[in-house]
This record gives structure tokens, C-alpha cells and sequence, in this order.
């Protein structure tokens, strides 16, 4: 009932510009950072939902992006944003290299209704990422914790290198909890020595391995470059997986997801 | 002077799958738009007559023009321009559109 009733609210709200304020910094990998930022008039989001971040210069050019919410929904009062910097992104770049905590940006959300996930909607959930794809995947991770749900869950996480695992010790905590999430690890570029996970681009025979235990009343939620989401897509419905069971979210220079 | 030309063509397709986005990345522009949540409106194609909704579209975004192309038949569905105080709607790829009342 309670949930209906945030639903409905958030539904009902305008969506509109308002200013946050920048309340913590953490660096998660040389080119990944996590803003915290206190939002003024926040509302509880689904897990999955991005905001859109405006930046206007002094000659008022505005540039747009939107951003995933890494943070789950119970995190009240807040939002983080897991931004990676890219070397021709006009928003990436700002906030990496000139914002700080006390800094203010200007932010609507939280937007999105389809690449959504709720602990109602039950499971078993399979989860697949590539690089900075995993941010919504995340807050849908912390919010399955957060609710205490036990709806048997498998991340299939693709990064380039070990250094490169967003949010890798948490991911190893959460495995290490036994409350029915397992992760599983593949990195394309380079090992490290007795590496034990996967080692290559996720392939069919890795998604079966992964997804198998679950037969095909699975949901999926993918997102990750264009190529990786494509990938995953076409092989879940060779594995004979539903489409309408298989959710997808690309992100690319225009959108900085 | 034939291989140049197919060279540059598959360079363009290169070019813009790398660009393509969801339906999702347009969550923002939408709600400004009909002042509801776009994303989970369904759209049949009126080309192929795929139904589905808005967020699992292909979106190709390049300000000032936004086009969303059906994933069966990459039909453009819809199209948008926006200038500083107006909204161009080309919505004749769409047979029609189930968008969700707000509460």
C-alpha cells in the first residue's frame, strides 16, 4: 500500500529543474566517479530510473545528459550519480574535473519507466553488464538488500580489467551475504594471475552458464555499450527467453548513462 | 573509386549504431512534451505492427533532432525537432499510441 501510494505521487509530480548540492565525492576506478548529491524536493525513485544533469555556461549554451541513480530508493533524501569520464564528454569532464563537495548542479528526475525494477516484481533476475552499464543494475542490487527480497539473482559483470570493476567490493560483500546474489566476473583485456572468473566477451555458452539454473521465466535487464546489449539480447532468445522478458538500456556519447 | 564508397557506407552504419540509444534516453524530452511518463506507452509500428513501449525503442539523438525507429523494422516511429520555443512532432511511422493517464 505504502509503495502504491509513493508510485502514484511520483507520477503525479511535475518534472521539473531543481538545484542539488554536491555532499560527497568517491573515486571507484581511475576514469568512474560516485557524486552524492542532496536533493531538495526528492522523490523515491524505482530502481533503474536516471535523472538529467544541465549545465549552463556563462554565454547560457546548455549542455544535457542522464545520468542512472546508482543508489537505491530507501537512501532517502539523496541521489548518486556514477558518472564515467569520457574524453569527449562536455558533462563527464565538468563533473569530474571541476566539481566538488559544496558545489551545486542543476538536476530533474527521477525519469523512466521501462528499464525499471522493483522488489515486487519478483524474479529470478538476471542481470547482465558491460563497464559503466552496471550503475542501474546497481541501485537495483542495493534495493533488493535494502527490502530484504530473496528473489534468487545473478549479475554477469564484463569489465576490461580487474582495476576496472565498478563498485568491486561491495559486489564481492553482497556475493559473500548468501542471500541468494551471485556474481559472476569476465575480463576481456587482461587477467590478473590466478584469476578464476571468466576471461573473454560474454559469448552464448557463458549467458547458458549463467542463466541456465533459471530456465525461461527469467527477467533480464541489460545495459552496456550498444554491441554488448545487442549480444546479450539475441542470445537470451536463442536460449529461448521471451523478448518481452528481456529489457534493454544502451548508453553512448550522446547519452552518458 | 567503387570500394571508397562502400567503405564510407559502412563506415556511416558504424557511425551510428555506436550513437543508438534506447527509447529511455528520451524519457526527459517526452515528459516535457505530454507531461507523463513516456517511457512505459506503448506504440504499435505502423509499419510492421509491432506493439511495444516507448523505452524499448531505438532512439538516435543528435539536438536538435530526435527520432525513435522500430527495433522489428527500424521504421522511423517518431520524430522530433526542437527549436528554442517549438516542438516539431512527425509521429506518421506510429499507427497509434497508448499513453498512460497521470493518477
Amino acid at each position: 500500500m505504502a509503495i502504491e501510494l509513493i508510485k502514484e505521487e511520483a507520477v503525479a509530480r511535475l518534472l521539473e529543474w531543481q538545484i542539488s548540492t554536491v555532499v560527497k565525492v568517491r573515486q571507484e576506478t581511475s576514469s568512474v566517479k560516485t557524486f552524492t548529491l542532496a536533493v531538495p524536493h526528492w522523490t523515491p525513485h524505482q530502481a533503474g530510473q536516471h535523472y538529467d544533469v544541465r549545465l549552463t555556461a556563462p554565454d547560457s549554451y546548455q549542455a544535457q545528459r542522464s545520468y542512472s541513480i546508482g543508489s537505491s530508493p530507501e537512501q532517502r533524501g539523496e541521489i548518486e550519480l556514477t558518472v564515467e569520464r569520457l574524453e569527449e564528454g562536455e558533462v563527464s569532464t565538468y563533473l569530474h574535473d571541476i566539481l566538488i563537495v559544496g558545489d551545486q548542479v542543476e538536476l530533474r528526475g527521477p525519469i523512466g519507466g521501462y528499464f525499471v525494477w522493483e522488489a515486487s516484481l519478483g524474479g529470478p533476475l538476471l542481470l547482465v553488464a558491460g563497464g559503466s552499464g552496471i550503475v542501474p543494475l546497481m541501485a537495483m542490487m542495493r534495493h533488493r538488500q535494502a527490502t530484504g527480497s530473496k528473489v534468487p539473482t545473478r549479475l554477469l559483470y564484463s569489465s576490461h580489467n580487474l582495476e576496472d570493476i565498478i563498485y568491486r567490493k561491495e559486489l564481492e560483500r553482497l556475493h559473500k551475504e548468501h542471500t541468494g546474489l551471485e556474481v559472476f566476473h569476465t575480463l576481456t583485456r587482461g587477467q590478473p594471475e590466478g584469476w578464476r572468473g571468466y576471461a573473454r566477451r560474454i559469448d552464448l555458452q557463458m549467458l547458458e552458464e549463467v542463466a541456465k539454473p533459471f530456465g525461461d521465466r527469467l527477467k533480464a535487464y541489460i545495459c552496456g555499450p550498444t554491441a554488448l546489449v545487442e549480444g546479450v539480447a539475441d542470445g537470451l532468445v536463442k536460449l529461448g527467453i521471451p523478448a518481452s522478458q528481456v529489457r534493454t538500456e544502451r548508453f553512448g556519447p550522446t547519452g552518458g548513462t | 573509386m567503387d570500394m571508397n564508397m562502400i567503405d564510407m557506407s559502412s563506415m556511416l552504419i558504424e557511425d551510428a549504431s555506436s550513437r543508438m540509444l534506447d527509447g529511455n534516453a528520451m524519457a526527459g524530452l517526452l515528459y516535457e512534451l505530454f507531461d507523463v511518463e513516456m517511457t512505459i506507452a506503448s506504440i504499435e509500428c505502423a509499419s510492421c505492427g509491432r506493439h511495444g513501449e516507448v523505452g524499448s525503442l531505438w532512439a538516435f539523438l543528435e539536438s536538435p533532432g530526435y527520432v525513435l525507429r522500430c527495433p522489428s523494422c527500424q521504421n522511423i516511429i517518431l520524430r522530433l525537432t526542437v527549436t528554442p520555443d517549438q516542438v516539431y512532432l512527425d509521429a506518421r511511422g506510429a499507427a497509434y499510441m497508448r499513453i498512460p493517464k497521470r493518477a
